[in-house]
């Protein structure tokens, strides 16, 4: 039985005492906190318990099902995975971490993470921690387990490995640290993936970023926080300016009065100079900023520029602002390493139909040699 | 010889070929459907729609290519197989030259559906007002879908060009292939889990891996992209 | 003299099923040569090896002074072929079928192709599949003449067709034959329709060429011949007996078939001691279908 099964037995237990005895029979208030706490107790304790009887069900299990296992090291990675694919995982780490953690070095979370990398068709083989981990206070493990799909692709396996060890990684960042908030709730993406969602961004600031505008990008990481009445019209089209007032206004996010009147003008006459005139006058870009994948690969950029040291050199200060974290790790003014990590975008611009030119060749070297065994087909004379 | 080869196939192939035709033509067209026609009020937002939506759509194409390049080629020699290829072989051209030029008629047939493609491209493209940061690659996508059903035109032909026993022969073995490794696959996973003799992947893995045969047919298929 | 087509001790089997062997064949050239042979008795196959589209086992082939497959391209420009089935595209009407054909033939005469047309009275625009078997019949030796030939390879040629059709088919081949002096191979098993028009004869039987001589030697040479008190063997004997069938019980009287027959001959039975009482003169196919059973072993069977 799993801990959750178990827990939601207890309550439903608790529940019924509790319904069996009529409450005006209960001597007062107290006394049922102190029930309550008591249950709360048990119910821990049982907790406990499940969580000890599912790891010693995992270890039999482990133990009668056990496929053998190999342990493999890959710069900072300790990675754990079925012996037959030590090598592959090997390769992929490698691969990874050369184009997307390149000048990670000494971060502590990683020092302290075991992965495990599983790509299985049918079931899992299952690697159990159990026998390597030692109970809590052991290091963080970082499953990947990638289902292996009909047609495979490594582009599949390098995602989950990436995703795994950006997981394990953003550990470093203390919660509630500006850096950490910069990039909180972020996934990672490779270059061509994050210039495709700036190019696809709803409003023209990706747009501009990408079209070597440095201004707009500063405004879109959030490293600007003011913009000009010519650039919000040169950004953002009329629809765009009336949709960003329609969310500034909204409760959840509450960055003007509803009832104001430019409001009222904007929402109620779609009048969009009403519209300009509110957010001039309003902190409102957090709402139309560039994704926050892209803040993560700046993040990255950094780092990797930075050279040795650089992560912790991001992390030595964590008040620090995320423009002066990366500045520090990169060793340069954010200007300029935003410049760098635009120019860098634009070089790994996916480029559509990538590699045609080599791979037309390719393909015709295949059309030749398949036309040279139908020529070679054996119901003809030789001539 | 070429010429008359090409009426030939032609004539075989025309009616078969018809609605492969216009599906080439009309695929284009009708993936973007719906997105951005006429003025384009809301092109920044339309843009990760336009792109997210066509991604349902291509696998077709591909799909698409294969089946055009598999009926051109078992056109091609339909009716040689049918008369137990007697007229090619009584024929003053040695067979290397007849496979070459009916090759080579079916390869310009195979010009038929792409340039349909490649129309219906360039009029889906010029039909949508694309929001910034996208561009259309009609040129592309049809030199892609080209190559692709020239890819699949020749394997088929390929197979095709012998006797009716290689055929069996090399399509057994393929069948053999797949359907043992799997046996053998199920019989390792009860004795010896930890080794995965993966054959189907692995052959999958090697005939669409850049540079195999069949890499055309992944990759980016995209009318529509950044 | 020179051979048109010319197999030496051709081998080539089908399994345990079928099996031509040492197979030899000359074909004289500017002849007519008849190849006859019953059902299955190997005239499709023996065909197909020296128009190159089998490959013999073994022994040597040459067609037109060339080797077969070696020289097949440049052979097959001269040699205008019907085979035994229709090979054309149905799809095609009958001028894009001359179209197509014409293609591959350099010395394909465009004008003949025409005048043939009008005179075996086949539509340009009719569409192949819609043809009669009669019009298929036609089309066939329409291609292999409007390419004017040195050899024309006729497979059963006239094989289904009536009588009328049957009959012009023959005059158009023998027209271009006497006109351009081609060599014309036709094999068939209808045999007085060969009788006709062959100069030469060949015989096969179960994957053998069992007899080979010019028509009229065939025609003349072989004999039924009734004889009485023939001894049991026969030396030194002038002509050859084929088969030798007891009349009314052993010694009384007996019919022999014979091959080289000539008048003078019957001196050699008396010097022998038996008496010929009879000497009947066989038309082609009696001769045929007697030879045919003086080839086969008494106990029958496929070889």
């Amino acid at each position: 039985m799993s801990k959750r099964a178990w827990c939601c037995c207890v309550v439903a237990a608790a529940t019924q005492l509790g319904d069996g005895t009529p409450a005006s029979a209960q001597s007062n208030e107290t006394e049922i906190l102190e029930r309550i706490e008591r249950l709360q107790v048990e119910v821990r304790e049982a907790g406990r318990a499940a969580t000890d009887a599912v790891g010693r069900v995992a270890m039999e299990e482990a133990a009668r099902t056990r496929v053998p296992t190999e342990r493999v090291r890959v710069g900072p990675f300790d990675i754990l995975t079925v012996a037959d694919q030590a090598e592959l995982a090997a390769e992929l780490f490698e691969e990874v971490w050369r184009e997307d953690f390149a000048g990670l070095d000494g971060s502590p979370a990683l020092t302290s993470s075991i992965f495990t990398f599983e790509w299985w068709t049918t079931q899992p083989a299952g690697i159990y921690m159990y026998p390597v981990v030692p109970g809590e206070g052991g290091p963080a493990v970082h499953r990947i387990e990638v289902h292996r799909q009909w047609v495979p692709t490594r582009g599949g396996l390098k995602l989950a490995v990436r995703t795994a060890i950006w997981n394990a990684v953003r550990e470093d960042l203390l919660q509630g640290t500006p850096l950490r908030a910069w990039v909180e709730a972020a996934g990672i993406m490779t270059t061509p993936d994050v210039y495709r969602s700036l190019a696809t961004m709803t409003s023209d600031l990706g747009h501009a970023c990408i079209g070597a505008e440095i201004r707009a990008c500063m405004v879109g990481l959030g490293f600007q926080h003011d913009v000009t009445e010519h650039e919000l019209t040169d950004w953002f089209d009329p629809w765009m300016r009336r949709s960003l007032v329609v969310r500034a206004s909204a409760p959840w996010e509450a960055r003007v009065d509803s009832n104001d009147a430019s409001v009222r003008a904007c929402l109620d006459a779609d009048d969009i100079g009403a519209c300009d005139r509110t957010l001039l006058a309003i902190d409102w870009l957090g709402i139309a900023r560039t994704p926050r994948e892209a803040n993560v690969h700046l993040l990255f950029h950094a780092v990797r520029l930075g050279g040795e040291g650089a992560w912790a050199r991001a992390l030595e200060n964590p008040s620090a602002t995320p423009a002066e974290a990366l500045a520090r790790a990169s060793g340069q003014d954010v200007e300029a390493l935003v410049s760098s990590w635009r120019a860098a975008l634009e070089q790994g611009r996916p480029v559509a139909y990538a590699g045609i030119g080599m791979h037309a060749a390719v393909v015709v070297a295949w059309i030749l040699i398949l036309a040279a065994l139908a020529m070679r087909s054996t119901r003809w004379r030789p001539a | 010889m070429y010429h008359p080869m090409l009426f030939v196939h032609w004539k075989q192939a025309k009616f078969l070929l018809i609605p492969f035709v216009v599906a080439a033509f009309g695929l284009p067209l009708l993936v973007v459907q719906g997105y951005g026609w006429g003025a384009g009020v809301e092109l920044g937002l339309e843009a990760y729609r336009i792109l997210a939506a066509y991604e349902v759509w291509l696998p077709l194409f591909p799909l698409l290519a294969a089946s055009i390049g598999a009926v051109i080629a078992l056109t091609a020699w339909n009716w040689d197989h049918r008369y137990g290829h007697v007229h090619a072989l009584s024929l003053p051209v040695a067979r290397w030259e007849y496979a070459a030029m009916k090759m080579g008629a079916g390869a310009a047939l195979v010009l038929v559906p792409s340039a349909a493609l490649w129309i219906g491209a360039h009029l889906a493209s010029a039909s949508i007002a694309l929001p910034d940061g996208l561009r259309a690659y009609p040129n592309l996508l049809a030199f892609r879908f080209f190559l692709a059903t020239l890819v699949s035109y020749a394997l088929f032909f390929a197979l095709g060009a012998g006797t009716i026993r290689t055929t069996m022969w090399v399509v057994s073995a393929v069948v053999g292939l797949v359907v043992g490794g799997e046996l053998v696959r199920g019989v390792l996973a009860m004795v010896a889990p930890s080794m995965d003799l993966d054959v189907m992947t692995n052959a999958l893995l090697w005939v669409m891996r850049a540079g195999g045969p069949f890499a055309v047919f992944t990759g980016n298929w995209a009318l529509i992209d950044v | 003299m020179n051979n048109a087509i010319e197999l030496r001790d051709v081998s080539w089997s089908a399994g345990k099923s079928f099996a031509l062997r040492d197979l030899s064949l000359r074909v004289p050239t500017g002849s007519i040569y008849g190849f006859l042979g019953p059902n299955g008795s190997g005239k499709t196959t023996t065909i197909r090896l020296f128009m190159g589209m089998m490959r013999p086992e073994r022994g040597e082939i040459r067609m037109l002074g060339k080797s077969v497959p070696r020289d097949m391209k440049s052979i097959l420009a001269r040699v205008g072929y019907v085979p035994e089935r229709p090979h054309v595209y149905p799809a095609l009407t009958v001028a894009e079928q001359l179209r197509y054909h014409s293609a591959f033939f350099r010395s394909w005469d465009r004008g003949w192709a025409k005048e043939l047309m009008g005179r075996l009275q086949l539509e340009a625009e009719q569409k192949i599949a819609r043809l009669s078997k009669g019009e298929t019949g036609k089309l066939l030796p329409l291609l292999a003449l409007a390419q004017r030939p040195n050899l024309l390879v006729l497979d059963e040629p006239t094989e289904g067709l009536d009588p009328v059709v049957r009959r012009d088919v023959i005059a158009a081949v023998l027209d271009y034959v006497s006109e351009a002096s081609a060599t014309v191979f036709i094999s068939s098993h209808l045999v007085h329709e060969l009788e006709r028009i062959c100069d030469w004869v060949g015989m096969m039987d179960r994957g053998r060429v069992v007899a080979e001589m010019p028509m009229n030697q065939f025609k003349n040479g072989i004999k039924r011949l009734r004889v009485a008190d023939a001894p049991a063997t026969l030396n030194g004997s002038p002509f050859t007996v084929l088969s030798r069938l007891s009349e009314n019980g052993a010694g009384s009287g007996e019919t022999w078939i014979v091959r080289g027959w000539e008048a003078p001959m019957r001196y050699y039975l008396e010097t022998v001691g038996a008496t010929l009482r009879d000497v009947i003169d066989l038309d082609l196919e009696e001769s045929f279908v007697d030879l045919l059973r003086s080839s086969r072993p008494p106990s029958g069977g496929r070889q």
